[in-house]
């Protein structure tokens, strides 16, 4: 039924459906990170959700991701529902169709730039030469060629940013998930991001984003508010 | 391509973690040079009591005296020689003598009768009052040809529990080598004359040796039991097993002192390579998160245990091929080899074979993957936002 509505559209690239997640369930800490979610993302749109720190928006969009199960609820991808993936098929999936910036860019400490951004090709039919020279295209188009060989504790905030940028985009997703994207770079850079975004939305790439400031808000196709888990307006309406 | 490129990961990353690897293979090496090092000496002493046994004679003839080996008369080996299929036979006395308190050997043999694996190397065959020591002797007592040599042949009586020994001083007239490097340190040899003197047994001897033709043993076994009744005849195999079961003796007490020792590093290496884990927690859920599978990121951690067990059994066989080859072996020579002390006095036999270096490799590989497996697996099944947490 929610489904043939005109709010889900025939056109959901992305649709959800009544999802919760709740953390340590029947224990006394029980958290309620998501109360009945419902909402629609459109097939090469940016959408973005913002709220307060602790409103759910990490855990949200990690499940739009794949990364992680909803307590209850359904997540379709393209009429597929990924929620009924096996482990095999949501690490497949995420390899080929998400790219995910995370909060806390989450490099790995001993590798060197050009490394961090080839991890996801690793396990792929590519030899170390062709690894390099994505990583290093990749790094190149952010403006971070001379930074390739240094570690993640040798750069700036903004440069582990756009690292982290760079390895979510090496498989070349269709869609990319960027985490307070711009929480821990200055007003230039936030505009310089917002190009590059601009770019590949322009690529055909769905976008969708997290922000508790409202740097983000006149840039996207639509804004979802979320407070303490539940989505205002509820259903995602406009 | 793809398993390469984990190779190379697991590679990279033993080298990135450098404290966590080093430690790791410290441990690894503590359990297994010991492992290594014991099989080596074991098995060194093993082949040479088989060289010893196979150079040997066919069958050793005594007499029965009151259910042991009791001396025989010397003439027999005569009587003996003529059974047909038998090669040579010649009387010997054997004896436990002291040397400046060390325990050692005596052996009389006729004068034209040296042992073949014995070989001379300065000197003559001992005249009477004369002896012939091994190289080892006469390196650590520092004797050379001509020097006299106080030996303490037998114990003469006991008072108050104080045993006297009996001193008799000879001439040293040759040093002799063996492929053995026990024999060389302990063995002593005479002429058999000046040896029933000594010990006066009055044309007895201990026992006699005798070599057969191929394939006669039995036949000639059976022939000298219809002598007489009371002779006891021991054969090559019965020797041979009787130096084995010796041997085997002496490493299942080596295999208790090691599975305690086992017992006690085991958790202690299931601990360690535990070591750093929730950074390596937070790793494998990363590359959860950028789609990689867990059976990659297992086949990942899987190389790395292996190339951490190889680089464990290696080191470990270097540091003990060093250990007993360059310093032979103090401390662990002792376990093996009776009436020696931390340093032995003479070259370690050891013999270094393909099989218990595979099973230090195999070893050091179950004890890594014990400590790394159930955490990877873990890690790397849970959904990776939890991982990086
Ligand atoms: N694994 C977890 N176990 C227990 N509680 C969790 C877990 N992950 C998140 N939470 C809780 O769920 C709620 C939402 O967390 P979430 O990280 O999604 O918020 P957020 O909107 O991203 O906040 P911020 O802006 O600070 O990043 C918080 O109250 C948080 O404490
Ligand atoms: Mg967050």
């Amino acid at each position: 039924m929610m489904r043939g509505d005109a709010r889900s559209g025939h056109d959901a690239f992305i649709h959800c459906e009544g999802i919760w997640k709740i953390f340590s369930p029947g224990k006394l800490h029980e958290v309620c990170a998501l109360v009945d979610v419902t909402l629609t993302v459109g097939k090469g749109s940016f959408t973005l959700f913002h709220g307060p720190s602790g409103s759910g928006k990490t855990t949200l969009i990690g499940l739009l991701g794949t990364m992680d199960r909803p307590s209850r609820g359904r997540i379709h991808i393209e009429g597929r529902d990924t929620t009924a993936f096996s482990d095999v098929a949501r690490c497949r999936f995420r390899r080929r169709r998400v790219g995910f910036v995370f909060q806390a860019f989450h490099l790995i400490e001993k590798f060197s730039a050009w490394e961090n951004v080839a991890v996801p090709l690793v396990p792929l039919d590519l030899t170390h030469r062709e690894r390099r020279r994505k990583a290093l295209e990749l790094l190149d188009r952010l403006g971070l060629s001379d930074r390739a060989d240094h570690l993640p504790g040798e750069l700036s905030g903004g440069e582990q940013q756009r690292v982290a940028m760079a390895r979510a985009l090496i498989n070349n997703p269709d869609i990319l998930i960027l985490d307070e994207p711009t929480s821990n770079i200055d007003a230039e850079t936030v505009a310089s991001v917002m190009e590059l975004l601009g770019e590949l939305k322009a690529e055909g790439k769905t976008i969708i984003a997290s922000s508790h400031d409202r740097d983000l808000v006149q840039s996207a196709d639509r804004v979802f508010e979320l407070r303490r888990g539940s989505l205002f307006p509820p259903g995602g309406a406009p | 391509m793809r398993h390469l490129n984990l190779f190379y990961t697991a590679a990279d990353n033993i080298l990135r973690h450098k404290l966590r690897s080093l430690v790791v293979l410290l441990c690894l090496v503590a359990i297994l040079f010991p492992f290594l090092s014991a099989l080596a000496v074991l098995e060194g002493i093993r082949q040479q009591s088989r060289i010893s046994v196979e150079e040997g004679a066919d069958l050793y003839v005594t007499m029965d005296m009151y259910g042991r080996n009791g001396m025989i008369p010397a003439g027999i080996a005569g009587e003996i020689e003529k059974i047909d299929g038998v090669e040579e036979a010649f009387p010997r006395v054997i004896s436990r003598i002291t040397i400046e308190g060390k325990l050692a050997v005596l052996l009389g043999l006729p004068m034209d009768e040296m042992p073949s694996s014995l070989k001379f190397i300065q000197g003559n065959r001992p005249q009477p009052d004369e002896v012939v020591v091994g190289r080892g002797l006469a390196k650590n007592l520092g004797l050379k040809i001509g020097d006299n040599l106080s030996i303490g042949v037998r114990i003469y009586a006991v008072i108050d529990h104080v045993p006297y020994l009996q001193k008799k001083v000879y001439r040293i007239s040759g040093i002799f080598d063996s492929a053995s490097s026990i024999w060389t340190s302990d063995l002593v040899l005479v002429n058999l004359e000046d040896a029933i003197a000594t010990y006066e047994m009055e044309d007895f001897v201990t026992d006699i040796v005798v070599y057969v033709k191929p394939g006669r043993t039995g036949f000639v076994a059976e022939e000298i039991r219809r002598m007489n009744a009371y002779f006891r005849i021991q054969t090559k195999e019965m020797a041979g097993r009787y130096v084995t079961e010796g041997f085997n003796a002496r490493g299942g007490v080596f295999t208790i002192l090691y599975t305690v020792a086992f017992a006690l590093s085991v958790p202690a290496i299931l601990v360690l390579s535990g070591f750093g884990l929730s950074a390596r927690t937070r790793e494998i859920g990363i590359f959860k998160a950028l789609g990689w599978q867990s059976r990659e990121v297992l086949e990942m951690v899987f190389f790395e245990n292996i190339l951490l067990a190889l680089i464990g059994a290696l080191s470990a066989f270097l540091l003990s091929f060093i250990w007993i080859k360059m310093f032979n072996a103090p401390f662990i020579a002792r376990v093996f080899i009776a009436e020696i002390g931390s340093f032995a006095p003479f070259d370690v036999p050891v013999r270094f074979l393909p099989l218990p270096f595979l099973l230090a490799f195999v070893l050091a590989l179950v004890l890594t993957l014990a400590g790394s497996i159930y955490p990877t697996w873990k890690a790397a099944t849970v959904p990776p936002v939890e991982a990086m947490r």
